[in-house]
């Protein structure tokens, strides 16, 4: 069975899920629609160029604000990997940062920022740095012993150890942080456009939740997801160029 | 200077340093001013304003940015994004008692205790057996946010009917979602506003019972429910475009006066709302008098300072800001 | 030696950093003087007045962490050790993760509110929502990543697929789940705290959202402080318990690196 079908599969299971619990009416019909009121809702989304607009700035916002948070959170990791006294100064922040909601600091950020795209640059931004810098940190402080041997071995000095052997060793992982800041990413930015936005995403849902236009915030539900399933798409395809390599040779003992 | 730029790059400079020493244009007749504040109904008439271009025929070039919450408005204010505030009447003024400068320069609409006149409501659902307010002993009760006019609605009603604050159990609830806790039983009873309050009102399965309606029932006089509010130093520096706004302001209050569908259409178009939950709001706002004083704010401040909700005692005239 | 032999060494530049930092702050909001930024020491004197209830609030919120991340741990790290070595299941439920993963906690919560209520049970099960993806992703992820090589000898000595997962996967995946425990840690006090700030019924997300709504700005950045400490403690604990879990694996690395 080729992969989309499988997907495909899976996400049949998630609606007739999701349909049998609107049936049951555990909750009444009108608080969570059935399947096809959703669908018909997400239709009328999807033929709606003003949609399409508010859909492309907060892919814009999430996409960007990943982009900036990975090129700065494996950098600043290169930097702790190097200098362990950069790690050591910066894990509390880290771990303090990681328990922060963007929600608590909206206000004070609207203070210093603005209502403009400096907020959601940094909004988002922060949602995805810490993690990125934590999982690059976790991965590049755990090289195996035995490409650091072999990196002596060819007279590598720190740096070109640290570039050339540890960081390809850590792109895996530092990959999987980053798949996981991309949702932290769209998260914020919806967050963000909630509390303070008048366009994107988390604008129309806040908007259909205020004028309780139910089927409506459940089909822009549906098109978070669909977001989030592209950010990983996209993730992975970056991934897939440099690290291919680490999951062909996994995949040739397996077999 | 550098000898080893290259000389495109000369040349681009020149014309920059050019552009900025050539004699600026005349100044524009228009004032910026940017008016930031909830989407909510009320807010209608600041945009409409806009829209007609009566804020341009006062030399005002406005822009309108939506922000979604009363501390956002007030940090957008404070940190200069925008120039000018809208909100219902309590935010500011707990902003003010906080020390945070800023002043109400502008009100338009009031809750005048007419017997359908108010604009927010408190209402139980049936299942709750709550049929009074003295029912909501040891009951839960749903509001928006505090610091806000539902949480000084139910102090107020629970006060006058000998109901003690601590024995009603609270929950903070979005409007959106206050339906569904009403009918779900997670809460007894809610405050509300419109379309919400239509809502409710006619929905089966909760045959609500309407407890009573005004944030501070007993009010010797009207006081202002919506409010446009400036960073204090700002406001006081810029008196004039102040009265340009109001005189806006007044213009599209005028609209909504002399064209009744008006408003409802707008609200329509705007909040995408059902013709079928529109025709069932009973009530249409009460435009007034723009220019605030401090009668229409003392009803607040002495409500307000019953429940000890301030933490320094202010006056009226500390919280707005009198254009003659 | 290693700077894991002195615990105070080892912590020292964290304290100056944040130390500066605070001065910094001070500093900053002292010269500007609005009430906007309240300086560190007016923040410091709302946190002690505050205290008694800020203790027993933010008790509420890490009891509901906790119970939501207990949760995910015990689902999330089987499944995805089980995914991870079960290629066909991933490829069915790999997609759905990577759908169900970016829906805002701010729009579960009103939909966890319809079917579990008000109360600490829809909090807790947008907590186990949003800290299972990193546990699950992590374990997944390891598993993978495990050397072939092990599993190869694991299966040439004739270990079951079960006694595979167990005794070869799990502790092969170790570090790298324990990033993802130590994420989901974070995660889960988090979202902790947003659902609160949503759906306020009590816990410190009730008392930011309590705070900011009558501009308390000092009362606010109290709260945040307080969080920001209860998760310096939790991650304190956390290194402790992974220093005696992966105690193989750091010594392995404090050979390489002599």
């Amino acid at each position: 069975m080729p992969a989309w079908a499988r997907a495909a599969v899976g996400f049949g299971g998630l609606l007739l899920v999701w349909q049998a619990i609107v049936l049951s009416r555990w909750v009444p019909q009108l608080y969570v629609p059935g399947v096809p009121a959703i669908a018909a809702a997400l239709v009328g989304l999807l033929r709606d160029p003003a949609f399409w607009h508010h859909e492309a700035l907060s892919l814009a916002r999430a996409f960007g604000g990943l982009a900036f948070a990975t090129l700065t959170g494996v950098g600043v990791a290169l930097l702790a990997a190097r200098h362990a006294v950069v790690a050591r100064a910066l894990a509390p922040i880290v771990q303090v940062m990681l328990s922060l909601p963007p929600a608590a600091l909206v206000p004070l950020s609207i203070f210093a920022l603005g209502l403009g795209w400096e907020l959601f640059a940094f909004i988002v931004w922060f949602a995805a740095f810490w993690t990125v810098y934590a999982g690059a940190n976790n991965a590049l402080r755990a090289s195996e012993p035995v490409q650091l041997q072999v990196a002596r071995a060819l007279g590598y000095g720190p740096w070109e150890t640290l570039l050339k052997v540890r960081l390809p060793a850590a792109t895996p992982e530092i990959f999987t942080a980053i798949r996981i800041a991309g949702a932290g990413c769209l998260m914020a930015t919806v967050a963000a456009e909630m509390l303070a936005g008048r366009n994107g995403l988390g604008f129309l849902l806040y908007d259909a939740a205020f004028s309780l236009q139910t089927p409506t915030m459940f089909a822009l539900l549906v098109v978070a997801g669909a977001n989030g399933v592209l950010m990983n798409r996209v993730v992975l395809a970056s991934r897939g160029r440099v690290a291919s390599w680490h999951d062909r040779l996994s995949e040739m003992a397996r077999a | 200077m550098i000898p080893t730029l290259p000389r495109a790059l000369h040349a681009v400079a020149a014309a920059a340093v050019l552009a900025l020493a050539w004699p600026q244009a005349p100044a524009q007749a228009q004032t910026a001013v940017k008016i930031g504040g909830l989407r909510t109904f009320p807010f209608l008439a600041v945009m409409h304003a806009q829209k007609q271009g009566y804020f341009k025929r006062e030399g005002l070039d406005v822009e309108v940015i939506a922000v979604n919450s009363g501390p956002a408005v007030v940090s957008a204010l404070m940190g200069g994004t925008v120039q000018v505030g809208y909100s219902a009447s309590l935010p500011p003024i707990f902003a003010r008692a906080a020390n945070q400068p800023v002043r109400i320069f502008s009100q338009f609409s009031q809750e005048t205790n007419k017997p359908d006149g108010s604009w927010t409501w408190l209402m139980a659902s049936e299942r709750s057996g709550v049929k009074t307010v003295k029912d909501l002993a040891g009951k839960t009760v749903a509001i928006n946010a505090t610091g806000a006019l539902c949480e000084l609605l139910v102090r107020e009603h629970l006060a006058r009917a000998g109901v003690p604050w601590d024995s009603v159990k609270k929950i903070v609830v979005p409007f959106p979602q206050t339906q569904a806790a009403l009918q779900l039983g997670n809460a007894d009873a809610a405050c509300l506003i419109e379309p919400f309050r239509s809502n409710v009102r006619v929905a089966p399965e909760i045959r609500a019972v309407e407890l009573g309606g005004g944030a501070v029932p007993g009010a010797a006089s009207p006081y202002a429910l919506d409010v446009l509010f400036v960073r204090e130093d700002w406001g006081r520096a810029n008196l004039d475009v102040l009265r340009r706004v109001n005189r806006g302001m007044e213009a599209a209050l005028k609209d909504f006066r002399t064209q009744p569908g008006l408003l409802r259409r707008l609200i329509a178009e705007d909040f995408k709302l059902s013709p079928a939950a529109i025709s069932l709001m009973k009530y249409d706002m009460e435009f007034t008098e723009l220019r605030v004083g401090p009668a229409d704010v003392r009803p607040l401040l002495e409500g307000l300072a019953r429940h000890k909700l301030l933490p320094a005692t202010l006056r009226p005239e500390d919280v707005i800001l009198e254009l003659k | 030696m290693s700077s894991a032999a002195h615990p105070a060494r080892h912590g020292a530049p964290g304290a100056v950093f944040v130390g500066g930092l605070l001065l910094a702050w001070e500093g900053a909001a002292r010269a500007l003087g609005s009430p906007g930024l309240p300086p560190l020491s007016a923040v410091l004197a709302a946190l002690w007045a505050d205290a008694g209830e800020l203790v027993l609030q933010m008790g509420w919120t890490v009891a509901r962490a906790a119970a939501g991340f207990a949760l995910a741990l015990a689902v999330m790290l089987p499944l995805g050790i089980f995914i991870g070595r079960t290629p066909r299941v991933g490829q069915f439920v790999e997609p759905l993760i990577d759908l169900l993963r970016p829906l805002p906690p701010l729009a579960i919560v009103p939909v966890a509110m319809l079917f579990l209520g008000t109360g600490s049970a829809a909090k807790v099960a947008v907590v186990f929502y949003g800290a299972s993806f990193p546990l699950l992703l992590n374990a997944i992820d390891a598993t993978r990543a495990t050397h072939p090589m092990l599993v190869n000898v694991g299966r040439s000595i004739g270990l079951t697929r079960g006694e595979i997962m167990r005794e070869i996967d799990l502790p092969a995946a170790l570090p790298q789940i324990m990033g993802g425990v130590r994420l989901s840690l974070a995660i889960a006090l988090l979202i902790s705290v947003s659902s609160e700030m949503l759906l306020s019924t009590d816990g410190v997300g009730n008392y930011l959202m309590r705070a900011q709504e009558t501009f308390r700005i000092a009362s606010g950045l109290a709260g945040l402080l307080v969080i920001a400490l209860v998760s310096l403690a939790i991650n304190a604990g956390t290194r402790r318990i992974e220093r005696r879990l992966l105690a193989w694996h750091h010594e392995r690395h404090a050979l390489a690196h002599d």
